[in-house]
């Protein structure tokens, strides 16, 4: 990694509220096309971190350095308030007070509604938006002067899977392109769809995600419950952690290292699989 | 700076919180004007008063009008917090231009005088109201959640502060000789009315005073908010 060739980057960055401290010595470097996942539990501070990477807040003590002045940065907070405009009126004021061409502006605005797959109402205000269709105008505001660095903070939230998926790789394109991308995800899963660096916010500091992080995942199985096979599964896996309910239901939870032949055990003994949860240890 | 303000402009408009105010203050004016004749400059001191009253509720209503979510989006839009807040400011004001000149000219031209105004009257009368104004957004800005989280203690300093604004004179009269001083730190509005209210006999210069002195303190006050934004930008005691 060539330090001299960065975006952006955060040296000993601290962050108080008063005598809380937000954030304690904070350094980040962001380079141009690479994903970097920013993951914690809620009030850890990843959104302070996010505002003061995008230049939103000011930090106690410490560096925000920038490649350059022009450095364009999108920002997509966690949710976009609705307000009585249309999605193109929306964006078209946003991008006139971006100082974009007006007939760029339009082809922009035009490409984008493609991109995040929302029609381009003339009628439809973003007050009777759904909250997944304010979610992609709000990252389609974030993409309308293409971005250096895009900043998202939550981006999945209230999206249903289609429009995860299709934000996902919409993502993976934008990157391709050269855009750095820096997302705060609360969902493991979701997390774990971003090739990029993962770090964690405990205690106000930044944490790399390590190998042994990952491998502390479990999963829960609930299947049709099958004595025999329960038990020959439990014999076999020690470390299941095996609950059988009145219902005809067997709940089982086991590690991410033995997941892969515990199923392949229960679809060779035919058993229903009727949920597969993945739980991220924290 | 255009788009900005054209933007600010489509937002308060479609958010209709400018309605109860305006037509408080329009549907006040025809009120009072039901009864004629009246004194001309006497009667835009009161105008001038209302006025002031009236923006700093519309500039109440404006000023938290976008989200902190809206606000960091349009924020990274303009490209500077400072930018940002003139916009707010200006906007607010040239809102209130209209209000300011229907003050002005409803009496006049319906003929609610008991003598026509001359024309150096109603400059100086509208120049008086826009400046008033300009007082009131400049110190309204000072009560948004940024800096007051609870609606109901801003809504209640704010209205103090209306009221330490409207009694300054009395608040003077009745401060011993020593500290009388501290009142120079209240707005100056009743410069403004009491000059209105002896305005044949004022000289030029008291005129002109009235209106430097409006104008000093509503800048300053103006260029202490930008300072005080630019070094928090969208920070908050408790975000």
């Amino acid at each position: 990694m060539n330090g001299s060739n960065y975006l952006l980057k955060l040296e000993n960055v601290t962050k108080r509220y008063g005598e809380h401290e937000v954030l304690n010595e904070v350094s980040l470097t962001i380079q141009r096309g690479e994903f970097v996942v920013i993951r914690g539990r809620n009030g850890s501070g990843k959104s302070t971190l996010l505002k003061i990477i995008s230049g939103l807040i000011p930090f106690t003590s410490g560096k925000r350095l920038i490649l350059n002045h022009k450095l364009v940065i999108g920002y997509t907070p966690d949710r976009l308030t609705p307000i009585p405009m249309t999605s193109t009126e929306y964006l078209t004021y946003l991008g006139k007070i971006s100082k974009l061409e007006s007939a760029d502006l339009q082809k922009q605005i035009k490409e984008l509604h493609e991109l995040f797959q929302l029609e381009q109402s003339k009628k439809l205000k973003m007050t009777a938006f759904s909250k997944g269709m304010l979610q992609k105008l709000n990252l389609m505001q974030a993409m309308l002067k293409t971005p250096d660095l895009l900043v998202l903070d939550e981006p999945f939230s209230g999206l249903d899977k289609q429009s995860v998926q299709h934000l996902l790789s919409s993502l993976k394109k934008i990157k391709g392109e050269g855009t750095a991308i820096l997302a705060a995800v609360h969902d493991p899963l979701l997390a774990s769809q971003f090739d990029g660096r993962t770090y964690w916010v405990r205690n106000g500091q930044l944490e790399t995600m390590d190998a042994q992080e990952h491998s502390n995942a479990s999963y829960t199985l609930t299947l049709i419950h099958n004595e025999l096979a329960t038990e020959q599964l439990v014999e076999q896996f020690p470390n299941v952690a095996c609950t059988v309910g009145a219902n005809g239901i067997v709940t089982m939870t086991v590690d991410v290292r033995d997941y892969r032949n515990f199923l392949l055990e229960c679809l060779q003994r035919d058993l229903e699989l009727i949920s597969l949860v993945r739980k991220e240890a924290e | 700076m255009v788009a900005l303000l054209s933007y600010l402009h489509k937002c308060f408009i479609r958010s209709y919180r400018y309605g109860p105010a305006s037509f408080v203050f329009v549907a006040g004016i025809c009120f009072v004007y039901m009864v004629v004749p009246n004194p001309v400059m006497d009667s835009y001191a009161f105008s001038t008063t209302f006025l002031f009253i009236v923006t700093s509720v519309l500039c109440y209503s404006f000023i938290d009008l976008e989200s902190v979510n809206q606000e960091s989006i349009t924020l990274l839009h303009c490209g500077s917090i400072v930018k940002l807040y003139i916009a707010k400011l200006l906007y607010c004001w040239l809102f209130t231009l209209p209000l300011a000149l229907f003050a002005v000219l409803y009496p006049s031209i319906f003929n609610k005088f008991n003598r026509e105004p001359l024309l150096e009257e109603l400059i100086m009368a509208f120049l008086y109201h826009i400046l008033s104004s300009w007082l009131a957004v400049v110190l309204t800005c000072w009560f948004s959640k940024k800096f007051i989280r609870s609606r109901f203690m801003s809504f209640l300093s704010l209205s103090l502060l209306i009221a330490m604004t409207l009694a300054a004179q009395g608040i003077q009269s009745e401060l011993p000789q020593a500290v009388k001083s501290v009142t120079i730190i209240i707005p100056p509005l009743q410069m403004t009315v009491n000059l209105l209210s002896t305005y044949e006999a004022a000289t030029t210069l008291n005129k002109l005073s009235a209106i430097g002195a409006t104008l000093l303190y509503s800048l300053i006050v103006a260029g202490l908010l930008l300072l005080v934004m630019l070094k928090r930008r969208l920070d908050s005691a408790q975000s």
